[in-house]
């Protein structure tokens, strides 16, 4: 949070407009890949938004829905899903690992009795989550 | 500065999370079969037709996922998308973007319950 600088004498070190990629002359690995990280919501909101245009579009009737299917066969199209997937990924990674990281830290969140269960334990529960919800949304895709 | 947080931020932060997790559980499947699956060939192009998609959304479970899909990452989208602009410098916007981001978030909500319940 900013001080107001006219009130209070503490130092409030000057930040330079693109931090993330220089900070004081230097490229810091950290805060780049704390943007990439926020960037991801920019594709999930894309995604989101085109998907919502789709199903607008299939109350159009048949026609309007199978042009925009063709179109988006086209390179560029496929060039941005597979780097919206790729963000994606990258957010499932770095969500579905924070729960990890807070059992990490400190004395942990879940405990059974007394005993803090190991981070590993709640890496598997997350991401086995994904996993699955990952294989029963496919499975559902593909033989409803 | 005097920052006063408003009362509906606890809300905010809760659809921020809700929809982080389904966004991360859900999206990148969806983005796999229908973005790049089905163009590749590697599924049957048959599963994204609108003789297909129009039948599957004849189900009100089907429609009562698409709103949970759709919905809840809208507003993590809109939260995040909030603090990254004022981040990367947009500090004097600070007070209009929660408006822009979750009005933005809240028009899609109205666009997707309105296609699935309505129109649909």
């Amino acid at each position: 949070m900013m001080l107001d600088s006219e009130t209070t004498k503490t130092y409030t070190r000057p930040i330079s407009k693109a931090w993330w990629l220089r900070d004081r002359g230097h490229f810091n690995r950290r805060y780049f890949m704390f943007l990439l990280r926020e960037l991801t919501s920019v594709f999930v909101a894309l995604y989101v938004v085109l998907f919502i245009y789709e199903i607008f579009l299939l109350t159009k009737g048949p026609d309007a829905h199978t042009a925009f299917r063709e179109s988006l066969s086209a390179g560029p199209w496929i060039a941005f899903h597979i780097i919206a997937l790729l963000f994606a990924l990258y957010h499932s990674y770095t969500w579905l690992g924070l729960t990890t990281k807070m059992q990490a830290a400190g004395r942990g969140l879940v405990k059974i009795g007394t005993k803090t269960l190991p981070p590993i334990l709640i890496a598997l529960g997350s991401y086995g989550a994904w996993i699955i919800a990952t294989c029963i949304i496919a499975y559902l895709f593909l033989t409803l | 500065m005097n920052y006063k947080e408003h009362k509906s931020e606890p809300f905010w932060w809760g659809m921020f999370s809700q929809g982080g997790v389904i966004a991360a559980l859900l999206i990148p499947i969806h983005i796999f079969l229908g973005g790049i699956a089905v163009h590749l060939g590697l599924i049957d192009a048959e599963l994204m037709s609108h003789e297909r998609l129009t039948d599957l959304l004849q189900n009100p479970l089907v429609k009562l996922y698409l709103c949970v899909l759709l919905i809840f990452p809208l507003y993590h989208a809109a939260h995040r998308i909030r603090f990254t602009l004022a981040e990367i410098g947009l500090h004097s916007l600070a007070k209009v973007l929660p408006f822009l981001c979750y009005g933005g978030a809240l028009l899609g909500t109205a666009a997707v319950l309105y296609i699935l319940w309505i129109l649909l």
